[in-house]
């Protein structure tokens, strides 16, 4: 038997926990162990002497001293009880109740009214962007205060004057209809309108929808258009396009969309690109006639290109390659240009040669018939 | 009239019989409080808290358990929790506050002619060894009773006991050396 079988022997011995043979048996370890006879003893000890401890007894009665709130309790049971019967109430069960029924409607009433305010709000984006799409390149009232909503810019009357004069007779059934409800809508747009399509003699429309759209090959009038990087307020920091300009690019190009592009009025057009990009205008003014509508067709092919790669321009970079774009087609252009200056100049001397030479012919043909006619007098006379 | 009839009379709601039940355990309620805080300040105050708890709670006792048990498992946990709010709330003011109850506990124990030793042996005892001890030798429950009250194994209240006793012992041989005082 181990040590500590022996101890614990000794400690049930203590509790009168051990059996007969148990007994025995600790006995018989404690005879031959002294060790283990002085530890018993001194546990026994111990153990007598937490017997012996006095049954300490408070100072005063216990029970005296928290009679009073024992009887206040007695007392008053209702104040005991008065929680649960308050609970109990029927004035308060309502008011318990009516959250209940408050948040079942607000559930209910908030999912309906979730569903219908996203709705509401696809529909305003879907009104909107295809507003956006029919707008084209909008005008912008731009430092003078013109008022934008909806992605559309009203410009003042004086402005309208000067920008947009669409013909009557491009007007669709459509566009007098959308722009009846306008005018409906807002009649100060319709007096600041009313002169403008006075003067033109049309119903053209606001300004909204770009003439190139509708027909590109018919723009007599929309020369006068103001791109808007041209306004003030417009142009990004160092000529760089602003916010605004990726949407008018586009705009421009799809009305450049066309199978035809030749047939369309290009100074409109390159005014308004190269109002995007006012560093690349005076490389495009060096351009003749038939330079700028070259270096418009291959700018506007160019441009196609880069926005099918980049159709949103999100980011400056973007936009820096599509001003490189347009500048590689305007150095283009006016290198086609040089060659055929060149050309012309190298067919130009041979003729000149053969002028001088038929000049000569002629002078010396003069100069005889005068002879001839010196001597007809002299004979007549 | 015998316990069991207080009881039943108490939870029927006669005051009298109440009041009576709990001056029956008042003693053994201050006697456990007393050796398991080891002060008699925070003795009368547990005590009256599980006198109070015992009135209140009558009603949910039932007749499996023997009552002493049932209100000395109060009287444990009351205590139990008062060592450990103790111990959140510990400071230099409440140090000086046990002293002077020490002092006070220490009077009452020379008044009752008890060995100065023992007791000051069981206040250095931890808190779950004291309690197995106040249980087993003050309110003479069995090890199976300690290990219901304090809801632990039977083996576990044997440890404690035994630990308890032999950490007494060494602590009384070196009182009687006159080594380690207070």
């Amino acid at each position: 038997m181990t040590q500590e079988e022996i101890y614990d022997l000794m400690q049930r011995d203590l509790d009168h926990d051990l059996s007969d043979v148990e007994k025995q048996t600790l006995q018989y370890y404690l005879a031959n162990n002294p060790n283990f006879m002085l530890q018993y003893e001194r546990l026994k000890k111990v153990s007598s002497q937490l017997e012996d401890l006095p049954m300490v007894t408070p100072p005063f009665s216990l029970v005296d001293a928290i009679l009073p709130q024992l009887e206040q309790s007695k007392r008053t049971p209702a104040t005991q009880n008065a929680p649960p019967v308050l609970a109990r109430l029927e004035l308060k069960q309502p008011k318990a109740d009516k959250p209940k029924e408050r948040r079942r409607f607000p559930v209910w009433a908030a999912k309906m009214g979730s569903g219908v305010a996203a709705a509401c709000m696809v529909v305003s984006l879907f009104v909107i962007t295809n507003q956006n799409d029919r707008t084209g390149t909008t005008t912008s009232g731009g430092s003078q205060g013109g008022g934008q909503v909806a992605g559309t810019v009203v410009l003042p009357s004086e402005e309208l004057l000067a920008v947009n004069k669409p013909d009557k007779k491009q007007e669709s059934g459509d566009n007098k209809q959308k722009e009846e409800q306008e005018t409906k809508k807002d009649p100060k747009k319709d007096t600041q309108q009313k002169p403008a399509h006075e003067a033109n003699g049309s119903t053209g429309s606001d300004g909204e929808k770009s003439p190139a759209k509708e027909d590109p090959a018919s723009k007599p009038d929309s020369d006068k258009e103001v791109a808007i990087a041209d306004l003030p307020g417009n142009k990004g920091e160092a000529g760089l396009p602003t916010d605004k300009q990726p949407l008018d690019i586009l705009d421009i190009a799809k009305s450049q969309k066309p199978k035809n592009p030749a047939a369309t009025n290009s100074n409109s057009e390159s005014e308004k690109m190269l109002g995007l990009f006012p560093d690349q205008q005076k490389k495009y003014e060096q351009l003749d006639a038939e330079g700028k509508k070259k270096a418009l067709e291959l700018a506007l092919k160019e441009l196609e290109k880069f926005l099918e790669k980049n159709p949103n321009l999100e980011f400056d970079k973007d936009q820096k390659e599509l001003e490189q774009v347009v500048e590689d087609a305007i150095e283009s252009a006016l290198e086609e240009q040089k060659k055929r200056e060149q050309e012309i100049k190298q067919e130009s001397i041979p003729q000149q040669n053969k002028d001088k030479e038929d000049n000569k012919e002629d002078k010396k043909e003069s100069e005889k018939e005068t002879e001839k006619q010196e001597i007809h007098a002299g004979s007549n006379e | 009239m015998n316990e069991a009839d207080l009881i039943k009379r108490a939870q029927s709601g006669d005051h009298e019989a109440l009041v009576e039940l709990l001056r029956s355990i008042e003693n053994s309620v201050y006697r456990s409080a007393f050796y398991i805080l080891g002060n008699e300040h925070d003795a009368m105050d547990a005590a009256q808290e599980a006198l109070l708890r015992v009135y209140r709670k009558i009603d949910t006792f039932q007749e499996k358990a023997k009552f002493s048990t049932w209100v000395q498992r109060i009287v444990s946990n009351i205590c139990m929790d008062r060592f450990r709010a103790k111990k959140e709330t510990l400071s230099i003011d409440e140090y000086e506050l046990t002293l002077t109850d020490k002092q006070n506990v220490e009077e009452a124990i020379l008044l009752q002619d008890m060995s100065e030793d023992i007791h000051r042996a069981i206040a250095k005892l931890p808190e779950h060894y004291r309690t197995v001890v106040v249980l087993r030798y003050l309110q003479d429950l069995s090890y199976q009773e300690i290990a219901d009250l304090l809801n632990v194994p039977l083996n576990t209240v044997k440890s404690y006991l035994f630990r308890a006793r032999q950490q007494l012992q060494n602590l009384l041989q070196e009182y009687q050396k006159g080594g380690i005082r207070g």
